[in-house]
């Protein structure tokens, strides 16, 4: 009995195969899709596990630099708060501010898992749907934007980088829009097109998130190092990121207090046409 | 066979660590991270069923994709290599054929054999987990050369790594 099943097994070793490629396609499918969340990634538990303990064992080596880094960025954050500025008026006096609400809220993550060589590129950082991370949260560090939260577990997150064959960001360089993709080449380099070319642009223009979809207004991208003239009426414009995606050490997710309501008011906007 | 099945997971779990942990974190100058896992598929005995051939890569490729995020591409670009695997050792033969003493590795079909193997294999390999990757991007050509380039560090890498595991030939793995 047990012959004629590997006789047959054998001799059908191309149905074997050719079922095997199928159920792979179906799978990179069905992962292609931002709405359904897969499960072969690295926010699945075991392999977030696997690398959150290795992360644990590797974090120190990275301490100091990343101990300068955060204590840079509260030097910075100290120059903003309120008590930074002197209230000519009263200082004493509370303010109760109702026309500032706060739309974004910030939830710090460790990164345990990132690539960086590859022509797709995923995060897995150690915050999870029980943190409050969400699908499509845009990630960003101090440095600069990161990506944007592709896969959620209970206490893990994929984030594709912005280093990734479908990754797009809105973004502004002098006032004006564009999107910047990244063509597979330089890790450091994205492509920013769709400006026209009646704009000028220079080397050395700095390149900001635009405020549209998920992104926080003005967190910065990169500097312009070169400015191409492209087929159609756009420019293609090199930017380097001013992220270093090889010392990425704890990323920013952004929840955006009032996607829900954006979402609700363009679906019926959507029903309505 | 029980401490074959030993071996073949113990030099697929080596291997996954050193591709995930090492090899995924490190930033090649112009061209993508290298890949190793093709070294499991050659390495898998001659006599093995073909079946059973391409469950293995298929596990292999699955853990690989959760481990890199990369969604089944790996696991479908090894299940080819493992079915092709028989025609690339077909092209490769010895003189007078294969025979039981035969393991395909590098002690003891020498050399010459494993080389082209590899490099057969890891074309294969990375022309397909590539082209799966940007088939709805359109081919460019700077990441065909990239790949090219790419599929040259992984045979280099491989042909390091099968130092790993090299035995003299007088005792079996």
């Amino acid at each position: 009995m047990r012959n004629i099943i590997n006789f047959l097994l054998n001799y059908n070793a191309f149905l074997v195969f050719i079922g095997l490629e199928v159920f792979c396609f179906y799978l990179i499918l069905q992962n292609n899709n931002y709405q359904k969340a897969g499960f072969i990634n690295s926010s699945n538990v075991l392999v977030g596990k696997f690398y959150a303990s290795y992360n644990d064992l590797t974090a120190y080596l990275h301490l100091k630099q990343e101990n300068e880094k955060l204590a840079e960025e509260n030097a910075r954050l100290r120059g903003q708060i309120r008590s930074a500025f002197t209230d000519p008026v009263d200082t004493a006096h509370i303010i109760n501010d109702r026309a500032h609400q706060q739309i974004y809220r910030y939830i710090p993550a460790r990164v345990i898992s990132i690539t960086t060589g590859e022509l797709n590129n995923y995060i897995t950082i150690n915050k999870g749907a029980a943190d409050g991370i969400r699908n499509r949260m845009a990630v960003i560090c101090p440095d600069g934007v990161v990506g944007k939260v592709t896969n959620v577990s209970e206490h893990f997150a994929s984030i594709m980088s912005l280093l990734h064959k479908n990754s797009s960001i809105s973004a502004r360089v002098n006032g004006n829009l564009g999107s910047l993709v990244w063509k597979g080449d330089d890790p450091s380099v994205c492509n920013l097109e769709g400006v026209s070319k009646q704009f000028n642009i220079r080397v050395g223009d700095r390149v900001y998130s635009s405020g549209k979809a998920s992104f926080p207004e003005d967190i910065s991208i990169g500097t312009v190092v070169r400015v191409n003239p492209g087929n159609d009426n756009n420019y293609v414009i090199r930017v380097k990121l001013s992220t270093n995606f090889n010392a990425l050490q704890y990323v920013y997710v952004v929840d955006y207090l009032r996607r829900d309501e954006e979402q609700n008011l363009e679906e019926q906007n959507g029903n309505a046409q | 066979m029980l401490s074959n099945l030993f071996t073949i997971l113990f030099r697929f779990a080596l291997l996954l660590l050193i591709q995930v942990l090492i090899l995924n974190r490190v930033e090649v100058p112009y061209l993508f991270s290298p890949f190793i896992m093709p070294l499991f598929i050659i390495r898998l005995p001659i006599e093995t069923p073909r079946w059973l051939l391409l469950l293995l890569a298929f596990g292999a490729g699955i853990v690989l994709d959760a481990f890199s995020d990369s969604m089944g591409i790996q696991a479908a670009s090894l299940v080819a290599c493992a079915f092709t695997r028989q025609y690339i050792f077909y092209l490769f033969r010895p003189g007078g054929g294969y025979e039981p003493s035969h393991r395909p590795v590098m002690s003891v079909m020498g050399t010459r054999w494993f080389v082209s193997v590899t490099i057969a294999m890891v074309l294969l390999h990375h022309l397909l987990f590539y082209l799966i990757q940007i088939f709805s991007a359109g081919l460019f050509l700077h990441l065909f050369i990239k790949i090219m380039g790419t599929a040259c560090l992984s045979v280099l890498l491989i042909l390091l790594s099968e130092f790993l595991f090299y035995r003299p030939r007088s005792r079996a793995t």
